[in-house]
């Protein structure tokens, strides 16, 4: 595949001379970030092949602890088999072999396994047109569970219900190593693991949104109700990001789930703050598709916690968060999950790349609300 | 005809160009009916979406149309490139643009939109400008493009009905100040008029635009106005509020 644009040319002479051991890989992992240039106005199927190719890079110098989320992304919350095989098939590259991959690679399957396609890594926008050829999504993740071994035992069930159902021999093959591996090596992978090693961040300190003035930029609530983000954006708060036409079950819904999960939590433990849902389709969701969205998921929607569109200025916004989106044409081409924590209009946390945890959402809220800010609705 | 063969056999039946056509458009029924066997099907998926490109690639159209189609669905990427190629003409022609089209609109994140405004505003036939216009439906960047359309009694009825669909979606006061214009010329055409009197009614109007109260009223009192015309603007009085009088009259 031939690079369409120059931002595209210059990214793949980076990513070639990592591929020849020039250049430090993490340097790649800026290409990464979906408000990058590179991934403006591309379409889906270019985004892929861009982000796949990367990884791949950074696989053939092997996963460091730095480009480690972006893998773990894909196969927590990734729907495209290529990348979720790209993901599979770089995690193995990592020095060291932790038991929380399991999970994340198990879930992996459970997601592509409908849509589980054959894949050539061996040239960028390679596409595979013959059956038999090259490696597919789920066989990238039946490897490096094999690879995982006793790191995976405490999947040993799930791996033997996989096992048991219809596969393909080269699949089976590897869930087979998986499993005599787990049934190996399980004594050896418990004493040498580290518990530091199965926590994965999911928030992180913020860092974006000093310089951009957001107090006066007009929001639009569900029910067509119009204040400044400074009104509402009072004391502490949590605000995610979604859009109605979100087609990844793992990223839009998802988070309008766990939205209402923490509403609720939030409720029920008595921590008074606020919480936000912003679209980054201003355009098209107009309020009531907002609100029927939130519906849809059970999102409270009410003074204290609204979903928001921004009629104008939605690249004030984007600034001031920092937020991993790119469009093609107005439509969102890929964004990441994104939930970030207020104190006013000072973003204090935002999640990594790995989905949020609601219960750790409404603890740091909770801190933050014992700090001293103003909860009360204006 | 050779024996029935299993999965693995019809994939291969599928991807071999030099089989029968009969053979692989027999291996494409039944495959599409297996893929619908959830677990049982899993060792095949992969190379039944390879053996899909291959067919995407079929000489005869019916193989060609069907794999394409079924790539769409499935928002195959590659599939997705090699048909906006198509259509934009940087690649071989796949398929006529309303297919092509067709095919694309399963999936509003395919990169389509600007192709398709191209074939919405200057349109090889009819039926690849209605393709257009529904796949277009979910763009806010087409509200222009959408109210030009409804406004000109040039342009043919169905893409004007069309139009007028998405831009009430898309963007309501647009569309009210659009329909206006069409409520207002009692030489355009009857049943687009009343489609916009009964969309008026669906939106939230402003209960102060006296200028749709008139126009309301205008063809409510229009003896040339047929009885579906006459109701819709009747409805469109009755939920104006401050108007009882103009609701009562007419």
């Amino acid at each position: 595949m031939e690079a369409k644009t120059a931002e595209e040319q210059r990214a793949l002479e980076q990513i070639a001379a990592v591929r020849a051991g020039e250049g430090c890989p993490n340097c790649l992992l800026g290409l990464l970030s979906e408000r990058h240039a590179l991934y403006a106005d591309r379409n889906p199927a270019d985004v892929t092949f861009l982000r796949g190719w990367i990884l791949l890079a950074v696989a053939a110098r092997g996963l460091t602890e730095k480009a480690l989320p972006y893998v773990l992304e894909e196969l927590e919350s990734g729907t495209e088999p290529y990348l979720v095989g790209v993901a599979a098939h770089t995690l193995r590259t990592f020095p060291e072999r932790r038991p929380a991959f399991a999970g994340l690679l198990l879930r992996a399957y459970n997601t592509i396994r409908g849509r589980d396609e054959r894949l050539d890594f061996s040239a960028y926008g390679a596409v595979v047109r013959r059956p038999g050829e090259g490696t597919s999504a789920v066989q990238e993740i039946a490897t490096s569970l094999a690879w995982l071994g006793g790191a995976a035992g405490d999947h040993l069930d799930a791996l033997q219900a996989w096992l048991a159902a219809p596969n393909r021999p080269a699949v089976a093959e590897q869930l087979a190593l998986a499993i005599a591996r787990i049934e190996d090596e399980v004594p050896t992978a418990a004493a040498e693991a580290r518990p530091s090693c199965c926590s994965m961040p999911r928030l992180e300190a913020a860092d974006e949104g000093g310089s951009v003035e957001i107090a006066d930029i007009e929001l639009e609530d569900h029910a067509g109700r119009r204040l400044r983000f400074g009104e509402f954006f009072r004391g502490p708060s949590a605000a995610v990001f979604f859009y109605t036409r979100c087609d990844n079950a793992q990223k839009c819904p998802l988070t309008m789930t766990r939205l209402a999960r923490l509403q609720r939590l939030l409720d029920k433990e008595g921590v008074e703050v606020r919480t936000a849902a912003i679209t980054y389709d201003p355009d098209y969701d107009l309020p009531e598709r907002l609100k029927n969205y939130g519906e849809i998921y059970g999102v409270t929607m009410a003074d204290e916690h609204r979903v928001f569109r921004t009629p104008r200025d939605f690249a004030a916004v984007r600034r001031f968060f920092g937020l991993d989106v790119g469009y093609v044409d107005g439509v969102v081409n890929r964004h990441r999950v994104e939930l970030y924590l207020l104190d006013g209009t000072t973003v204090v946390e935002r999640s990594t790349r790995l989905q949020w945890d609601e219960a750790e959402v409404c603890a740091r809220l909770k801190a933050l609300r014992a700090g001293g800010a103003d909860p009360t609705p204006g | 005809m050779s024996q029935e063969p299993d999965t693995g056999g019809y994939i291969q039946w599928l991807a071999d160009p030099n089989r029968p056509r009969k053979e692989r458009l027999q291996a494409l029924g039944a495959l599409q009916v297996a893929a619908m066997g959830g677990d049982r099907f899993d060792p095949y998926r992969s190379d039944y979406w390879a053996a899909l490109r291959v067919g995407s690639e079929a000489e005869d159209e019916e193989i060609r149309y069907t794999c394409l189609q079924l790539l769409c669905m499935n928002k195959d990427r590659d599939t997705q490139k090699r048909l906006i190629a198509s259509l934009d003409g940087s690649g071989p022609v796949l398929a006529p643009p309303v297919k092509a089209l067709q095919f694309l609109s399963y999936d509003v994140h395919a990169g389509v939109f600007p192709i398709a405004r191209q074939y919405a505003d200057n349109p090889p036939n009819d039926e690849a400008q209605h393709e257009a216009l529904r796949l277009l439906g979910s763009d806010p960047a087409s509200t222009d493009l959408f109210a030009k359309i409804l406004e000109d009694p040039a342009e043919d009825y169905e893409a004007r009905s069309l139009s007028g669909i998405c831009l009430r979606s898309l963007a309501p006061e647009r569309y009210v100040a659009a329909g206006k214009k069409v409520m207002g010329n009692s030489a355009d055409n009857a049943d687009l008029r009343t489609e916009v009197l009964i969309g008026m009614v669906a939106v939230k109007t402003d209960p102060e635009d006296d200028e749709l109260r008139e126009l309301a009223k205008t063809v409510a009192d229009d003896d040339g106005s047929n009885d579906s015309m006459k109701g819709s603007a009747r409805r469109l009085l009755a939920q104006t509020p401050g108007t009882p009088q103009d609701g009562g009259q007419a």
